[in-house]
């Protein structure tokens, strides 16, 4: 099977919607399959386990790689030369050591992200003024982050969204302005940004005593977590806090789990529930054409549902590098979703908030 | 079952419950929950039986005590030693073998013979703790223990605080130790069997437990006493440090890094299995998780084996103990550090052939890394995970341990006579401060210079009679000529 075939497979499976283990198994399957041809170092990696695209019965037969393995070996179906993006990790602990996801092309990873976004973060609308905290794809072409919220912009965000990205980090003045023109015109709007910006905000406001009433219809949504920065904060107290400076409900917050080295994203329910009034769940939530499984990573097997564990993840949109990524953080399934409890101890510190508070510290050296 | 983890003079009027499951069963250890007013009341009482009654006695008295007490701890009928094969495991996840012989090498070294080593060792004249005696420069001298030393115990190898309760017996201070939530067991049931042989010489020592960091507990326990012995982390270290008050005399035990050396001569193929073996058992006794296990094997070249071989030889051995002695089960962060780590490892190696990875065939048991070059000290994240460093010559170890010299505890060695004399040299440069043959990397001597330091000589104070009191004092004397 050749890239434009499997990438047919794939695009045709994310566009059908929801399907059962065994169609899902089907794709993963020839998924598997191309990428044990194509990706040398991955192969490798499958014949020492004695796993061959044969002995695949179920999609968790599929030898998931660990996350760390991007920033030590070339995990590509495909040569640098060929590939349209380069998304990396911001390499905080070792910035000669970045892990490195190669995309040929971006298609499938686009189409992931707007179905999902879709889904998750907008499903009463088409379009909503955009304010994004964060960087843009100029100012950071290797960040998938930047390229995610670009393209959030593009295709959700009105004609007057805008980034409130300075120099030396977000503008707060431009945000407060932006934040109180809504209020003042009645409009919704939708922060988006990482966590870390946003606690910089909250501080912001807090030590200059500004709060904001906005309207109806309004949201924010964070990503990356606040663990292991300067100012540490759990999500349900940034949640709280955020939803109290802006006048929000909680069913207005979104949270993106994502990461360089998958290319599909994972939200919690809140907002879509809300809209389509169904039971509130307070689980996340992986798309269609992923699945997230809880291991035990003494035995690779899958934990009980309530039992704590490590969270792998099988994401069919991942076509060019592998399908199953071990992760170093820890979750408990719950029902149809899952609970993220965050990174494993002593495992290394990474994500996106970083990348603004790198560049924070960087150009303030200047 | 329920079992007490503590001995006090008083009844506490509340306690909790530490919780344990390892092994299929379940042990609840009761500690109890104090406020400062209690602890004031205990570290009154201990120091007034101390007053009374341990001050009074003669160094080879408590010797005696404390001999008789080790002299039941041997017996395997013990009651006591019985509990403690039983729940230790228990409570500390380490395989029941293990913690059994474990405890029979490490009691011996309490034996009488031992303790008077361990006094010895750090007073040229014992007697010393017991009365003025004549100094060699003239003179008189006296060497006082604390009124009251408080000890902070560390839980990641069972029975280790032996050591700190046995040097504060034996300078006659009275006893607070604070358990590790992590094991909180063995200290007390050697109290308890202290008291058995001897019930006025317990009554100076109190086993208690507050939650590590409780800031206003700690502010009370260490003005209230006069020495603080304390094992841990360096963050455990620093957040005591900063709550001792400046006249209170601290001890600081943080953690430490061990290494062990090959040389080229042990690879031949008869000694090559033997030291194989030795190092398999320093790298997996206890999980690695004393400061005595060694992190990496620096091997050297040019013996008939090569240090890859000797790898190989390693991860077998390794593989014997774990059939005999298999390690913990781990939590899930721990273990994956481990999956990390091998993940890295194994990519690398598929680039790189001078790096290979050595596993258990099913989990996680035990990992070993070969490189064939390497300049920053591998640090292993412990639970039988272990590097073997091919180097040219032992002369590259010192340049290769540079960054952790100030953290170096134990080198573990296996060399022949011949390079014996070069070797220590070498190694006291490194700032070592033990050097052991391989395979008894984690079972010091008695009396060995713990983190380098006097172990009774750093707790006491000197009072010097000067010798013009001798002499001038006669010239007051009533019945002078």
């Amino acid at each position: 099977m050749d890239y434009s075939t499997i990438k047919q497979r794939v695009k045709t499976f994310i566009l059908e919607g929801e399907q059962n283990d065994d169609a899902f198994t089907e794709v993963a399957r020839e998924l598997f399959t191309f990428q044990y041809k194509n990706n040398q170092a991955y192969r490798k990696y499958c014949r020492k386990r004695r796993v061959t695209p044969t002995s695949v019965q179920h999609f968790s037969d599929i030898p998931p790689v660990h996350i760390n393995a991007f920033k030590e070996a070339h995990l590509a179906c495909s040569s640098m030369e060929e590939a349209e993006a380069m998304f990396m990790t911001s390499g905080t602990t070792n910035p000669a050591k970045r892990g490195k996801n190669i995309h040929r092309d971006l298609e499938i990873y686009d189409l992931s992200m707007t179905s999902y976004f879709k889904k998750m973060m907008m499903p009463d609308l088409k379009k909503i003024k955009m304010v994004l905290l964060f960087p843009t794809k100029e100012d950071m072409p290797n960040s998938s982050l930047a390229h995610y919220l670009h393209l959030a912009k593009e295709q959700f965000g009105t004609s007057a969204s805008e980034y409130v990205v300075a120099k030396d980090g977000v503008d707060h003045e431009r945000l407060v302005g932006l934040l109180q023109n809504a209020q003042a015109e009645d409009e919704p709007i939708f922060l988006l940004g990482a966590t870390f910006s946003f606690i910089h905000f909250l501080d912001y406001c807090k030590e200059r005593g500004i709060s904001f009433n906005l309207p109806k219809g309004s949201r924010i949504m964070d990503t990356g977590g606040a663990k292991g920065q300067s100012r540490e904060m759990e999500e349900s107290e940034f949640k709280t806090m955020m939803c109290q400076l802006l006048s929000l409900p909680n069913d207005a917050y979104g949270n993106m789990y994502g990461m360089t080295e998958l290319s599909s994203q994972i939200y919690n329910q809140e907002i879509r529930q809300h809209y389509l009034h169904q039971p509130t769940k307070t689980t996340k939530k992986e798309p269609d054409w992923m699945r997230t499984v809880i291991v035990d990573p003494e035995t690779m097997q899958e934990k009980p549902e309530g039992e704590k564990g490590i969270i792998v993840h099988y994401d069919l949109a991942n076509i060019n590098s592998v399908v199953g990524i071990m992760t170093e953080d820890v979750g408990i399934k719950h029902g149809d979703g899952f609970y993220l409890l965050g990174r494993a101890e002593g495992a290394e510190a990474k994500g996106c908030s970083l990348a603004v508070e790198q560049l924070i510290a960087s150009n303030r050296k200047d | 079952m329920k079992i007490k983890g503590y001995f006090l003079p008083i009844e506490p009027k509340q306690t909790k419950s530490l919780t344990f499951s390892n092994h299929g069963q379940q042990v609840e250890v009761e500690v109890p929950i104090l406020n400062e007013q209690d602890l004031k009341v205990i570290e009154t009482s201990v120091k007034e039986s101390r007053q009374k009654y341990i001050k009074q006695l003669h160094t080879s008295q408590i010797i005696d005590i404390i001999d008789l007490a080790v002299g039941k701890w041997l017996n395997p009928n013990y009651e006591l030693r019985r509990l403690a094969e039983q729940l230790l495991p228990v409570i500390t996840g380490y395989d029941h073998e293990m913690v059994r012989l474990f405890l029979t090498d490490y009691l011996r070294n309490f034996r009488k013979q031992k303790l008077q080593r361990i006094v010895d060792e750090d007073f040229s004249n014992p007697l010393v703790l017991d009365e003025f005696r004549p100094a060699k420069a003239g003179g008189l001298t006296r060497a006082y223990g604390p009124e009251s030393i408080i000890h902070i115990f560390s839980g990641n190898v069972p029975a280790l605080p032996l050591w700190s309760l046995v040097s504060g017996l034996l300078v006659k201070s009275a006893t607070i130790g604070k358990v590790s939530s992590s094991e909180p067991l063995f200290i007390t049931l050697f109290t308890q069997t202290l008291a058995e042989i001897d019930e006025q010489f317990a009554e100076s020592i109190a086993i208690l437990w507050w939650k590590g960091g409780d800031e206003q507990i700690e502010r009370v326990a260490f003005s209230e006493s006069e020495a603080v012995i304390a094992y841990g982390s360096e963050q455990t270290i620093s957040d005591v440090a900063k709550r001792i008050p400046p006249h209170v005399r601290f001890l600081p035990h943080g953690h430490k890094v061990s290494f062990g050396v090959v040389t080229n001569e042990c690879l031949t193929p008869t000694l090559a299995w033997k030291t194989a073996q030795l190092a398999a058992k320093d790298a997996s006794w206890f999980d690695q998780q004393g400061c005595l296990s060694p992190h990496v094997f620096y091997v050297e070249r040019g013996g008939a084996l090569s240090p890859r071989d000797f790898a190989h030889m390693l991860a077998h051995e390794m593989d014997n103990v774990d059939h005999k002695m298999p390690r913990a089960s781990l939590s899930t962060e721990e273990v994956s550090a481990i999956v990390k780590v091998r993940s890295d490892i194994e990519f690398q190696s598929q680039v790189d052939p001078k790096v290979d990875l050595l596993t258990s065939d099913n989990g996680t048991a035990w990992t070993v890394i070969y490189r064939d070059h390497q300049t920053e000290f591998p640090f292993s994240m412990l639970n039988r995970v272990v590097t073997v460093v091919a180097i040219d010559s032992v002369d590259e170890v010192p340049t290769l341990t540079r960054d952790i010299k100030d953290f170096v505890q134990t080198v573990g060695v296996a060399c022949p006579p011949q390079r014996f004399q070069a070797l220590i040299k070498l190694f006291g440069e490194c700032k070592a401060n033990r050097i052991s043959f391989l395979g008894e990397m984690s079972n010091p001597q008695p009396g060995w210079h713990h983190d380098g330091r006097f172990n009774l000589a750093d707790l006491v104070y000197w009072c010097d009679v000067e010798a013009s009191v001798e002499v001038k004092m006669d010239m007051f004397d009533p019945f002078r000529n």
